[in-house]
């Protein structure tokens, strides 16, 4: 079987991507009948230049440097998959943006989508390894991978979880798109819209919502966690 | 200088300089870019506290999950129910066998049975490789089973836990039990079998100390300097510094190079090991002296650790878990606590204005404070670089950054 040749990369993040990447590590041994893995300087000791078939981009690109690394990627890669919602969505990082200059003199923090063109993409903080696995085989036998486009109530609901927005507390499932089989609500915490958005969420509605139990403030600081979820979630280049 | 040291969490490469044979200039460039968590943090909500620190670290979340939780906890005049403390121990000691297990075989094992990548190690030692694969396996179930995720816990909130196992999920870990001791001993024989580099030197180790048991939940901050101290007084004991050629900070002790983490730990706390690990360590010399001993280190408390977490689990399997209310803030003021992670103690403080927002975040990593002995230590190994190739004297140098098992993303949080 001829195999495809696969990097992953890692920008600033907390590299817990590339752990839940490995997870299932027997599984993701299993993927390495169908990929060489070219360059992944947390595993190995040799990590080359490319082409790559695949490149896998965990982080948000900050800094000349990793700006200038992700550019080529994207010449050097057949198809670049973003992995988490650092390199999808800006990740907590990208809180400083709104902070106030006097705390925070920085540069902005942006997504990959915003400095190169990103060909797919699988979201969540962490991301799931089971979605990643997906992926890559999709992409492996040369099919277009796709994510579900409900939102995570869909997923709640069946999972026969009390709706916390009816009992008063705040929760992005409504916006936030499906795929996590809502594993936050199900261990009793909200959804926090770390997979972004789903392809035509109704912010003005959610935000509706989350006024009866929250300041505007609030709202924003919400969504904004692992980057601002209403700004962000689109993959078409910002500018 | 270097590229980038593969196999190690985050990105740091360093820098030698050998003036006449010796080594006159070390230097650890940590290349990770400053996330600014303290400051993110400002005007959030206490309770986001533990959601957004978790994310500091891919590989120990539920270390900063927890140390995150008891501070807030601290300022909030919160004390938690013994289940609940249990229930963190348990998530400790898993997070403990996790990094353990992912750091000695994917990261350090090739290097000693020379293979260039865990992908390789694979396929020249799968019985070894099996090992790591069975750890790894139950820890990250006992984190799924408790904290809802293996990365990023979801239920460990202050003031206790908002989801608890059911008895079906307790159970799914009883098959798990017999193999993960099994492998922690051959783990612990192993990493005992190999040779490490001879070097010996005067460090001071630092570590959580605890009367009764051998800590890494609570307790005051002992070193083998003779400090004794509350979490609280970090700040008169931790000096935090910033050098001009990396972006990562250096913690001493008042000035004074300390190391933290495994090795510390065991030096300050062998007495409270397991009894079954104090077996399988009998023949062993105590206290480790050598800096690469952080190795052995971590395959003892490794053992240690699954036999702790399996009494853990067997007790809440036999009682089962009770269904707890959150408990409230009972007022808003100041906090701190320390936890002992994979790498070292881990401090977290924090300040809460009256509407239970965040206006002061401290947080002082483990690698932190081992940084400044690690330069230290890559002076000293000269000895074992004599009469070396260039690349032959990188690998020692290399193998030495290893040993301490620095995680840079956390530095520079």
């Amino acid at each position: 079987m001829q195999k495809k040749t696969l990097a992953i990369f890692s920008l600033t993040s907390c590299e817990g991507c590339q752990f839940e990447a490995l997870n299932n590590f027997e599984a993701f041994s299993k993927l390495l009948q169908f990929f060489d893995i070219k360059n992944f300087r947390l595993g190995q000791e040799e990590n080359l230049p490319g082409p790559f078939d695949i490149a896998l981009v965990e982080g948000s690109p900050e800094g000349k440097e990793q700006i200038k690394l992700l550019r080529e990627i994207r010449k050097s890669s057949k198809l670049v998959v973003i992995i988490g919602a650092c390199a999808h969505l800006g990740g907590i990082q990208s809180e400083r943006n709104f902070l106030p200059a006097k705390l925070i003199n920085k540069e902005k923090i942006k997504n990959v989508s915003s400095y190169i063109k990103v060909d797919f993409l699988v979201p969540g903080c962490p991301i799931n390894h089971k979605e990643l696995y997906r992926c890559l085989l999709d992409l492996y036998w040369g099919k277009i991978f796709t994510l579900p486009d409900l939102a995570v109530c869909f997923e709640c609901r069946q999972n026969e979880n009390d709706c916390l927005l009816k009992e008063g507390k705040p929760c992005l499932g409504p916006v936030t798109r499906s795929g996590c089989n809502s594993i936050c609500i199900n261990n009793g915490e909200s959804c926090l819209g770390c997979r972004g958005t789903t392809p035509q969420p109704n912010i003005l509605k959610m935000r509706e919502i989350l006024g009866t139990m929250m300041t505007e403030d609030e709202i924003d600081k919400l969504l904004s966690i692992y980057g601002r979820i209403d700004q962000n979630s689109n993959l078409e280049k910002n500018d | 200088m270097t590229e980038a040291v593969p196999k190690i969490e985050g990105h740091a490469a360093f820098y030698t300089h050998l003036k006449n044979g010796h080594v006159d200039k070390a230097q650890i460039i940590g290349l990770e870019n400053d996330r600014f968590v303290e400051k993110i943090l400002l005007g959030r909500k206490f309770y986001e506290a533990p959601i957004i620190t978790s994310r500091i670290c891919g590989i120990c979340p539920t270390i900063h999950n927890v140390t995150a939780t008891r501070a807030i906890e601290n300022a909030c005049g919160i004390t938690a129910s013994s289940q609940t403390k249990k229930l963190r121990q348990l998530m400790l000691a898993a997070q403990m066998i996790q990094s353990h297990s992912l750091h000695l075989y994917l990261l350090v094992l090739p290097d000693f049975v020379g293979a260039s990548s865990s992908f390789e190690l694979q396929k020249s030692h799968p019985e070894l490789f099996k090992n790591a694969i069975v750890l790894k396996k139950f820890a990250d179930k006992v984190l799924e089973v408790i904290g809802g995720r293996a990365v990023h816990p979801i239920t460990s909130v202050p003031g206790g836990f908002k989801a608890y196992p059911s008895k079906a999920n307790l159970l799914s870990l009883l098959p798990l039990l017999e193999s993960a001791e099994e492998k922690a001993v051959e783990t612990l024989q192993l990493f005992a079998s190999f040779k490490y580099p001879e070097i010996e030197r005067a460090m001071i180790y630092s570590a959580l100390h605890n009367d009764r048991s051998y800590a890494f939940y609570e307790g005051e901050i002992w070193t083998t300097k003779g400090n004794i101290f509350e979490p609280d007084q970090y700040k008169k004991y931790i000096y935090e510094e910033l050098k001009p050629y990396t972006r990562a900070k250096f913690g001493t002790l008042r000035g004074d190079e300390m190391m933290v983490g495994a090795i510390s730990r065991i030096n300050l706390g062998y007495d409270h090991l397991h009894e079954k690990t104090k077996k399988l360590t009998a023949d062993l010399s105590f206290p480790f002296k050598n800096p690469f001993q952080n190795i052995i280190s971590q395959a003892i408390e490794n053992h240690h650790f699954v036999i702790t977490a399996k009494e853990l689990i067997e007790e809440f399997i036999k009682n089962g878990t009770e269904k707890e209310h959150l408990r409230p803030p009972k007022n808003f003021s100041s906090g701190t606590a320390a936890c002992e992670a994979p790498r070292g103690t881990l401090f977290h403080f924090y300040e809460l204005n009256d509407r239970g927002e965040i206006i002061k975040c401290d947080i002082i990593t483990p690698t932190v404070q081992s940084l400044p002995s690690l330069e230290k230590d890559l002076k000293i190994i000269e000895p074992l670089l004599a009469g070396k190739t260039k690349d032959e004297q990188n690998i020692v140098i290399e193998m030495l950054i290893r040993a301490y098992d620095p995680c840079i993303t956390c530095a520079t949080h």
